[in-house]
């Protein structure tokens, strides 16, 4: 009881005001603040102006609060806005933003000026220009299928091919899309980076697609140990 | 007027009508049509017909809209934003809000160095270089054609907040005169030779004086570029002793001193000065107009970071460049105008509160430039917005399917504030 306490905001806020040195909260304090029956809050614009009906579950669990960066705007996408906090160092989130704006911004510099240049219609239709679809495309070919866990069996810890969960898919992704991209040159802008590399990713070649493939072979030569698993 | 070609334009009135949804259900439920689509303040079917009548009469409007009716089939964004004429001479209060195309070979003459990176991408982006034709750049461009040309020359300043269009309307400003055939002096950004890490020379002319030899030849180049024919014909009137073995005579055409200045770094800011002045003696003879056009003129007259090699901070003053301009901007001389935008981000970070000419000039500067014409660049209204966006949606730009609804605008134009430069940044996410 008393540790559930410490976690609450309020009791966070009271330390704070009452202490004279600054005592960090504690990460993460959303997931433990809320329980299962905490509901997802409705963003779709549609969807908040309408009726609910008589057996919605929203009439009878309570619902989480919305975070700063959900928004009822017509060009949210989570997807997004979890990699920008993927992209964030040191909470810098304006900086964050502004690095993936720009890699947005290039991918779609570079395929409209493909297009408006282009004089075949045939080819015309075949180039993406919208910067979210190559995005999210770039990202389902660098999520691997499955994964290596680490299973202790009579002492041992063997590496065991498993299925990847889909949220684990795209965490995967994205952070190997970001590390791939600040282990390169320093003087080019990290937007330009994520750009050249989902480009590559659109394409199924590049720095993370390997590494997936990678992870994929070493699952393949494990799959010995797949029965490990239960 | 024609029947037939009333019919016509109702049935495409209906079309804009029937397609745009919010219109539709303003007009059913019988409330106002905002200003946004029509033109007009209030409707009803009968100030429809009224206002039809009078713009179909406006011969840009018939042939713009006839063709743009046919191109936005799919789009909510169905308005005429293209300015068919690409002559700058001939545009009027009645193409505000339209863009026209700068011919490539003008743009890589005479704009290619003087706008900035997000343009100049965008134009790469586009395959095409166009101007939205505003109210200030018309008005001084009005100055311009209605100046009295015997008179010593008069001087004007566009002002405004950042990213509201200065350079742009400097841009249309410049487009026009080159087309009327004056020798354009154009400064694209004096603030640049301000800063620490230019490469400095002590002047072989005069002690004391300090030279930019790479700046200088920098600019030389794109005088040469931009008024290439203008200098051939020209000749020299005075002779100039560069050192004991180089000298130009008398009578050889302008085009050599840039040449030589070019060629030798270490006389090219004296080659400056020395073009200034046969310049300035043509206008006075009436053989050339002459435009000065400088871009962010309080970097003129704002503090200067550069050091000696003995570690010592340099006079603005004493700066050659600098000097030969600012002698640009005296009253002393005729048959010529001269264009200038005061700019925040040409100032040094310290005097950066306001925008307008005075505070910004600073007393050295005001007294030299006073009076002068000031030209305000508002944001975008209404009009001008939508116009943009329909020429971004144009050029697929806006490509984030929810971005053509009305919502979506709607949602762009509140983010930008109206602001060009900020709509710009923010479509290019969108």
């Amino acid at each position: 009881m008393a540790a559930s306490c410490v976690r609450t905001p309020i009791f966070q806020a009271f330390l704070l005001r009452h202490s004279k040195r600054v005592v960090p909260l504690l990460p993460h304090i959303r997931t433990l603040r809320y329980d299962v029956n905490h509901q997802e809050p409705t963003i779709d614009k549609s969807k908040l102006f309408g009726t609910i009906e008589e057996d919605d579950i929203r009439r009878f669990k309570p619902i989480k609060a919305a975070t700063n960066d959900q928004s009822t705007s017509v060009f949210y996408s989570a997807t997004l806005e979890k990699f920008i906090n993927m992209v964030m160092k040191d909470g810098k989130k304006l900086a964050a933003r502004k690095i993936v704006n720009e890699m947005l911004e290039n991918i779609k510099m570079t395929q409209v000026e493909k297009f408006n240049r282009c004089e075949n219609e045939k080819e015309k239709m075949e180039i993406e220009c919208n910067p979210e679809i190559i995005f999210n495309q770039g990202l389902e070919n660098i999520k691997p299928v499955l994964m290596l866990t680490p299973i202790i069996k009579g002492g041992v810890s063997y590496k065991v091919p498993v299925a990847c969960p889909v949220h684990r898919q795209k965490f995967l992704a994205m952070k190997w899309l970001v590390e791939s991209c600040r282990d390169r040159e320093r003087k080019i802008p990290m937007g330009k980076k994520l750009a050249y590399e989902i480009f590559d990713a659109y394409k199924n070649e590049g720095k993370c697609v390997r590494r997936k493939q990678e992870l994929l072979r070493q699952c393949e030569e494990n799959r010995a140990f797949a029965h490990f698993r239960y | 007027m024609d029947a037939l070609l009333r019919m016509q334009v109702l049935g495409r009135i209906g079309n804009i009508i029937y397609r745009h949804s919010q219109l539709k259900t303003t007009l059913l439920s019988g409330r106002k049509i905002p200003y946004l689509r029509l033109h007009s303040k209030s409707f009803t079917e009968k100030s429809l017909l009224r206002c039809m009548n009078s713009v179909v009469n406006n011969d840009v409007f018939r042939r713009t809209y006839s063709i743009t009716a046919e191109q936005n089939e799919h789009t909510s964004l169905t308005f005429a934003f293209r300015c068919h004429d690409n002559n700058p001479a001939n545009h009027t209060i009645d193409q505000e809000g339209l863009f026209y195309t700068v011919p490539s070979e003008d743009y890589k003459r005479y704009l290619h160095k003087a706008i900035n990176t997000e343009f100049s991408a965008q134009v790469k982006v586009f395959a095409e270089s166009c101007i939205m034709i505003r109210k200030p750049a018309l008005e001084m461009i009005d100055y311009i054609r209605n100046s009295d040309l015997n008179r010593p020359v008069a001087r004007a300043i566009f002002y405004g907040h950042t990213g509201a269009g200065k350079t742009m309307s400097l841009c249309h400003v410049l487009h026009y005169c080159s087309k009327e055939n004056w020798l354009i002096v154009h400064v694209p950004w004096p603030a640049k030779w301000n800063k620490r890490n230019r490469e400095i020379a002590v002047s072989p002319f005069k002690e004391g004086r300090i030279d930019l030899p790479l700046d200088a030849a920098e600019w030389l180049l794109h005088f040469r570029t931009q008024n290439t024919d203008l200098l051939k014909e020209l000749t020299c009137q005075f002779s100039y002793t560069w050192s004991k073995r180089e000298s130009t005579e008398s009578g050889t055409p302008l085009i050599d001193i840039v040449d030589f200045g070019l060629s030798r770094n270490k006389f090219a800011s004296d080659c400056v000065g020395v073009l200034m002045k046969e310049v300035k003696k043509y206008a006075c003879d009436k053989r050339v107009k002459v435009l000065v056009a400088i871009d962010g003129v309080n970097g003129l007259y704002s503090q200067c970071a550069l050091k000696t090699e003995e570690k010592e901070n340099v006079l603005i003053e004493n700066v050659s460049l600098v000097r030969t301009f600012r002698k640009l901007l005296n009253t002393d001389w005729s048959n010529g105008f001269v264009v200038c935008t005061v700019d925040i981000n040409a100032s040094h970070y310290s005097t950066r509160e306001n925008h307008t000419p005075r505070y910004l000039l600073g007393k050295q500067g005001f007294e030299v430039m006073d009076p002068f014409i000031p030209v305000q660049v508002p944001i975008y209204t209404d009009k001008e917005i939508y116009s943009c966006l329909c020429y971004y949606s144009d050029r697929n730009w806006i490509q984030h399917p929810n971005g053509k609804t009305d919502e979506g605008l709607k949602e762009i134009i509140f983010l930008s504030n109206h602001n060009p430069y900020t709509l710009a940044r923010v479509c290019s996410s969108r």
